[in-house]
């Protein structure tokens, strides 16, 4: 019986989607350091920026309005998207683990009030709340806005690892470690979460993968982080610029094309986690 | 062991209380001196409520006892009181959210507005002071903060928003209330097609082993992955720019007036399409792979397997085992519509359609918070309103949800 692991790296689909979200994370973070400066403008001779290029061998992607290499711009916007993301994931799991973990197991009024949480949380319109968040803040870094969307996007996690939770809480090892006087606390972090890590992990990309489109989305009404480069501000200045309307393609098909790959890969990936790790569907 | 675990809870909050009090030792308005006391006195009373949990849980036992008891022998009745407790409480939160957040944040929204207006061009001191006078008065951050608490919600209750500042001198309420409408058109077709065809897909790509069927089920899943008005923006760039078919942009043509004659609703569907379409097809992933994964699920489980043995048919065993998957799924749809209405305003953007978005887009640019409040406080109404009923439309169909045989 070959381990999980071995079971995921033999897997077709995984290794192809794996490749696709590495490659698109080196550009992120290796790329910046060999594209132009973003924010140079480029000049002719005669001293006028060189707007609207499009794509060319000494422009991979063109230029933007003000004679910017865009290629050097979706560089640095993956990896500041991916800051984000990765930021918002990581407050989400931490909350979704305790609320739909910890304060699930411990059962009567604790878990009732913390389920109602989890439900409010769940129905409430997110773009909206964000953006009346976003709209009292002066200033958003991209650190302010991967907390924003961490702190309202863990609703679906908390609710998914309280049903996993509640049905190992019914198991003989965790009644054991009742027995032998363990607290919840440690039976929760030391008994059940490492029985349920591959799901964890899962909600962790799913989180990230989320948050990088919530942060496209609320950068479109123009909450987004103040300065930074991300790929929710290039989508928006596509719009604002009226890109499709002058038909510079090239400025706003890469970030939407880097977006739909990389979060559709990376569910692709947990479809595939979830196909090779649940018995039941692996039989198919 | 069980009896210290709410007092080291309580211990703990109390030190996460103490820790933020520095946040608020140099409020630039007394009134944020009084949040900060505002939020002491309610971190208190969780620290209380966690210290006496179990015996608080006792007293609400014996209190809800009588109506439990009358309740039990009406399943439907107990699980619509449930509910209905449900929606009060959320809709309390939600907007007692909405009125902490812009005085927890570390700026005073008040300045931020007239910081933003300084900047603007034709401003003279007087007038800003002026204007600062107008913020300071709607937040109303010169007065105690229970007034404050109390005239929001009088706000709230009589939707009385007062006058937009981006749009003077409309008021809130009707600039929401006609744009509430244009987004309703969009949403609600939306969310009840995408979820037919959704399902439907997916539960085809579950039995099938049709190239062209999986090759169109990737598809919808990637999109929906992406943010939908990204290929909003594809769609009117390849059949609004480039091939000239559909308008780029706007409900209607300029010019005509909102009627019910022949010319204006042919006017509108031809502007209705693109919108239209670009929501529907990216919503469509949304179900496909739920569907598919449950219907896969539940062709595995025992009383598929039963009654494939007794010789049902092919088709048959599809029909039971869709049905089974199908429940699920509709449990999904009020969540949907919440983030829905969240991507058709961003849609709405690319395509100027006037309805809440646009509307947003304004109000968020021009920090017009009476509008942002109004906003809010609709969307949410429309968000939990959809949610209850669907619950209530959950409970006839699954009538295990509503004789509380499994927790809804």
């Amino acid at each position: 019986m070959p381990s999980r692991i071995e079971l995921l790296a033999r897997n077709r689909k995984f290794q192809v989607c794996s490749v696709i979200v590495i490659i698109i994370a080196m550009f992120g973070i290796v790329g910046p350091f060999f594209t132009r400066d973003p924010r140079e403008i480029i000049r002719k001779e005669d001293g006028t920026a060189r707007r609207w290029e499009p794509p060319s061998t000494e422009f991979l992607l063109g230029t933007d309005t003000a004679g910017r290499d865009v290629l050097a711009q979706v560089c640095v916007a993956i990896r500041n998207s991916l800051f984000v993301g990765v930021i918002a994931g990581l407050l989400a799991l931490t909350i979704g683990v305790i609320i739909g973990g910890l304060l699930a197991y411990k059962g009567g009024l604790v878990d009732e009030t913390a389920n109602l949480t989890t439900n409010i949380f769940l129905v409430l319109p997110q773009l909206v709340v964000l953006i009346v968040i976003a709209s009292v803040l002066h200033s958003r870094s991209l650190l302010v806005v991967g907390i924003l969307i961490g702190l309202f996007n863990w609703a679906w996690m908390a609710r998914s690892i309280r049903s996993q939770l509640l049905s190992l809480r019914e198991r003989n090892f965790v009644d054991l470690a009742r027995i032998s006087g363990k607290g919840d606390f440690s039976i929760v972090a030391k008994e059940i979460l490492p029985n349920m890590l591959a799901y964890i992990f899962l909600c962790l990309i799913i989180g990230i993968s989320s948050a990088v489109v919530v942060e496209a989305s609320i950068s479109m009404i123009g909450l987004g982080p103040t300065t930074a480069f991300t790929l929710g501000k290039m989508l928006e200045w596509a719009v604002s610029w009226e890109t499709h309307s002058i038909g510079a393609w090239w400025y706003f098909i890469p970030p939407g094309v880097i977006l739909v790959m990389f979060t559709g890969t990376l569910l692709m990936i947990t479809a595939v986690i979830d196909d090779v790790l649940n018995p039941k569907l692996r039989t198919e | 062991m069980n009896k210290k675990g709410p007092i080291i809870g309580g211990i703990i909050v109390g030190v996460i209380l103490l820790l933020l009090l520095p946040t608020y030792s140099s409020p630039t308005t007394s009134s944020q001196m009084e949040l900060a006391l505002f939020i002491w006195s309610v971190g208190a009373m969780i620290v209380l409520l966690m210290i006496f949990a179990s015996s608080i849980a006792r007293g609400i036992k014996i209190l809800v006892a009588p109506i439990e008891k009358r309740l039990a022998k009406r399943p439907f009745a107990r699980f619509f009181t449930k509910k209905i407790l449900f929606l009060l409480v959320t809709v309390f939160l939600a907007y007692t959210l909405l009125f902490v957040i812009p005085r927890l944040a570390p700026t005073n929204p008040a300045e931020v507005a007239v910081r933003k207006i300084t900047v603007q061009p034709g401003m003279t001191p007087e007038k800003v002071e002026a204007m600062r006078e107008k913020y300071y008065d709607l937040f109303g951050l010169n007065k105690p903060i229970a007034e404050q608490y109390y005239s929001f919600w009088k706000r709230v209750l009589t939707m009385d928003f007062g006058l937009s500042i981006s749009r003077y001198p409309k008021s809130v309420a009707n600039l929401i209330m006609d744009s509430l409408g244009w987004t309703l058109v969009l949403v609600i077709p939306v969310w009840i097609l995408a979820f037919i065809v959704g399902n439907y897909l997916g539960a085809w790509a579950a039995f099938s082993k049709n190239k062209l069927i999986h090759a169109y089920y990737t598809f919808s899943v990637y999109l929906n992955s992406a943010p939908y008005y990204w290929f909003a923006l594809i769609l009117v760039f390849v059949f609004a720019v480039k091939l000239g078919w559909f308008p780029t942009a706007r409900a209607y043509t300029p010019g005509l007036t909102p009627s019910l004659s022949l010319r204006f609703i042919s006017d509108a569907a031809y502007h209705y399409a693109l919108p239209f379409l670009s929501l529907f097809i990216s919503g469509i992933g949304n179900w496909c792979t739920g569907m598919r994964a449950m219907t896969i699920y539940e062709r595995q489980s025992d009383y598929v397997y039963y009654a494939r043995q007794m010789g049902f048919g092919e088709g048959k065993l599809r029909k039971y085992a869709q049905r089974n998957a199908i429940l699920p799924q509709v449990t999904g749809l009020p969540i949907i519509l919440s983030s829905l209405i969240g991507q058709t305003m961003l849609v709405e953007i690319v395509f100027g359609w006037p309805g809440l978005g646009t509307l947003a887009l304004g109000a968020a640019r021009n920090l017009d918070y009476p509008l942002l409040e109004g906003l809010f406080v609709i969307t949410v109404v429309v968000v939990l309103i959809g949610n209850f009923l669907m619950d209530i439309i959950y409970g006839f169909i699954d009538p295990r949800i509503r004789t509380g045989y499994v927790g809804g």
